[in-house]
């Protein structure tokens, strides 16, 4: 797993002008990279920027500052006509609903077999005999091949969509809340045929979602995000135990488990929006316990704790 | 004192297949029960049974009796009193039942103008009481707000202000916290317990979410396929599920430092 990584990105920001000359950032300063093979979980909650991130590598947006490399490549600022050739051939998405990506009047085969003809890995004819590998590769029987989207259930048409996203053999799969709408017991499956897909193929994931039990269940590094801010980064294994920033502590107390009946205290947060209308401070300073007079003036910097874990918090390894 | 009984209850919507299938539960005053189950198992039509909502002839069987009284015997006037005053309901993203260009406490002045007769000030004096109570932030900026100018979060806690406002007995959860993010979740959460403590509210919360149904409920349901498969204290449904749906329903939800996920790819 040495090398260039697949997914590498550098001090990436995206940042908005708002009326006033103020600057909204959606993303700020965000690094982090994805060797071959790995899959990294990016968690937090709805609005702090992880779906951005997302946009910007699938050039769905343009970044304002940093970079993207992909497999080395700098794709950050390329001109349009060179998108689909070295990012859309290289990278995936898989989306939360599946329903939304599917032509609703176009079969599960032909929608198999779009992808494979229009970057040009085979001919039409070939690709119908593809599409029924790739559907017998998610687990699926080749007899949908005929079915139109809406005769799937949401777990099957997930397994499609995730079909027809690995059947260019992209270089990294992003997956957007890609289990977060489906029932628990179909959730499972689907994860589990990512987990065996990455490593019967070795794919690499970027797995975006706000549950952490999900992301943890099968990322190897988990990036956890809060406004636009990369607040803490470490191997998933270690999340229960050595986390350390506040907000990802706050997160972890935020999961119910089925076990919590009585056990579990929830502290009423009392915190305003409008208390954090500037860019300067620690972004989770107005909702921190542990906040003290310098965390709103100076934003902090990324520290390295222990091997693979980085944090920017002012307050962590005693300091300030 | 029984607040809330459901007898039998069976609704079709296409004349063929049940929605709710002999569905049979009871509320005693100040208990919180929470029907979980998957997509299309029925959850949400016996929620909208207990509201008055589905339309003559869709129910086929049974009764819903809201105090003795069965809902099915109640005029149009009278349910549409009953909702609001004694049953109230939080939908699962509130923002979707405002009116997207009228300002909060304009909706929330129309929904108490219905129930109450006081006037402006008194209205406005339990708006801003309920959106405190619910930990708002400034209450006269919400009020004051479109609906699309609050977060998903602060708008389903305006929706949860709206529901406990005219002090119901019963407040109904669709999937309350369902689109909240996991920190506004809990805090949701909190407050609803808080209800039951507070002014001895009944809860009967739908979710699909079977680690916050352990957390808040004294009694869990289990639907699949419109039937009620399951129903008892939630300690023993939880450590000593009956049937195999609810064992697969528990065994499929995945906790922090699950490692079942990753064993599938080590195989």
């Amino acid at each position: 797993m040495s090398g260039t990584p697949v997914l590498e990105i550098r001090n990436l920001t995206k940042a908005f002008s708002m009326p006033g000359g103020r600057d909204f950032y959606a993303v700020r300063d965000v690094s982090f990279s994805v060797p071959q093979g790995a899959s990294l979980g990016l968690v937090g909650e709805s609005g702090c920027g992880k779906s951005t991130i997302a946009r910007m590598i699938t050039k769905l947006t343009e970044a304002t500052g940093g970079s993207i490399l992909l497999d080395g490549d700098d794709i950050t600022h390329i001109p349009e006509k060179e998108h689909k050739k070295r990012v859309f051939s290289k990278v995936q998405m898989v989306f939360q609903d599946p329903y939304g990506v599917f032509s609703p009047r176009m079969p599960v085969g032909t929608f198999l077999e779009e992808g494979l003809v229009f970057h040009g890995v085979m001919s039409r004819k070939e690709a119908s005999a593809e599409a029924k590998r790739l559907l017998e590769l998610v687990e699926l029987p080749s007899s949908l091949l005929d079915r139109m989207p809406h005769q799937l259930s949401g777990g099957q048409q997930q397994r499609v969509v995730i079909a027809r996203a690995i059947s260019i053999k992209p270089r990294l799969l992003i997956l957007d809340e890609a289990t977060s709408a489906l029932d628990v017991s179909v959730q499972e499956g689907v994860l589990k045929l990512l987990m065996r897909l990455q490593k019967e193929l070795q794919l690499t994931y970027l797995f975006i979602g706000h549950d952490l039990a999900v992301v943890r269940s099968i990322a190897d590094r988990i990036a956890v995000m809060y406004a636009g801010n990369l607040v803490e980064e470490m191997d998933s294994e270690d999340l229960t135990d050595t986390a350390v920033h506040p907000y990802t502590l706050r997160l972890l107390e935020s999961v119910f488990s089925i076990g919590d009946k009585g056990k579990k205290h929830i502290e009423l947060e009392n915190f305003s929006l409008s208390d954090k209308e500037d860019n300067t401070g620690c972004p989770f300073a107005h909702r921190c316990r542990e906040a003290g007079a310098s965390c709103s003036k100076e934003q902090p910097g990324s520290r390295l704790l222990e091997k693979n874990h980085v944090v920017k918090c002012f307050h962590v390894h005693g300091a300030m | 004192m029984e607040i809330l009984k459901v007898e039998n209850y069976s609704v079709t919507y296409d004349g063929e297949h049940n929605a709710a299938d002999h569905v049979s539960f009871s509320l005693q005053e100040g208990e919180i029960a929470c029907i979980v189950g998957e997509s299309g198992s029925g959850k949400s039509t016996v929620l909208h049974g207990i509201l008055g909502l589905p339309s003559p002839g869709a129910v086929t069987k049974g009764r819903i009796l809201l105090y003795g009284k069965d809902i099915a015997s109640m005029s149009r006037t009278e349910l549409l009193k009953m909702r609001g005053e004694q049953v109230a309901m939080i939908f699962q993203d509130t923002g979707r039942y405002m009116n997207p260009i009228s300002r909060v406490g304009h909706q929330f002045d129309s929904f108490l103008r219905y129930h109450l007769d006081c006037g402006k000030e008194e209205m406005h004096r339990i708006e801003e009481d309920y959106l405190q109570r619910v930990h708002l932030p400034d209450t006269r900026r919400v009020l004051h707000s479109y609906p699309f100018e609050l977060s998903g979060g602060m708008r389903q806690r305006v929706g949860i202000a709206m529901a406990m406002s005219l002090k119901p007995k019963l407040l109904l959860g669709d999937e309350p916290t369902s689109a909240l993010d996991v920190t506004v979740q809990a805090q949701v959460v909190r407050q609803m317990l808080d209800l039951r403590k507070k002014y001895g509210t009944t809860l009967l919360i739908v979710t699909h979410n079977m680690s916050v149904a352990a957390y808040m409920s004294d009694y869990i349901g289990v639907m699949q396929q419109g039937k009620l498969v399951e129903w008892g204290r939630t300690e023993e449904v939880i450590g000593s599920p009956r049937t195999d749906y609810t064992k697969k329903l528990l065994h499929s939800v995945i906790g922090l430092g699950d490692i079942r996920i990753k064993e599938t790819a080590a195989i």
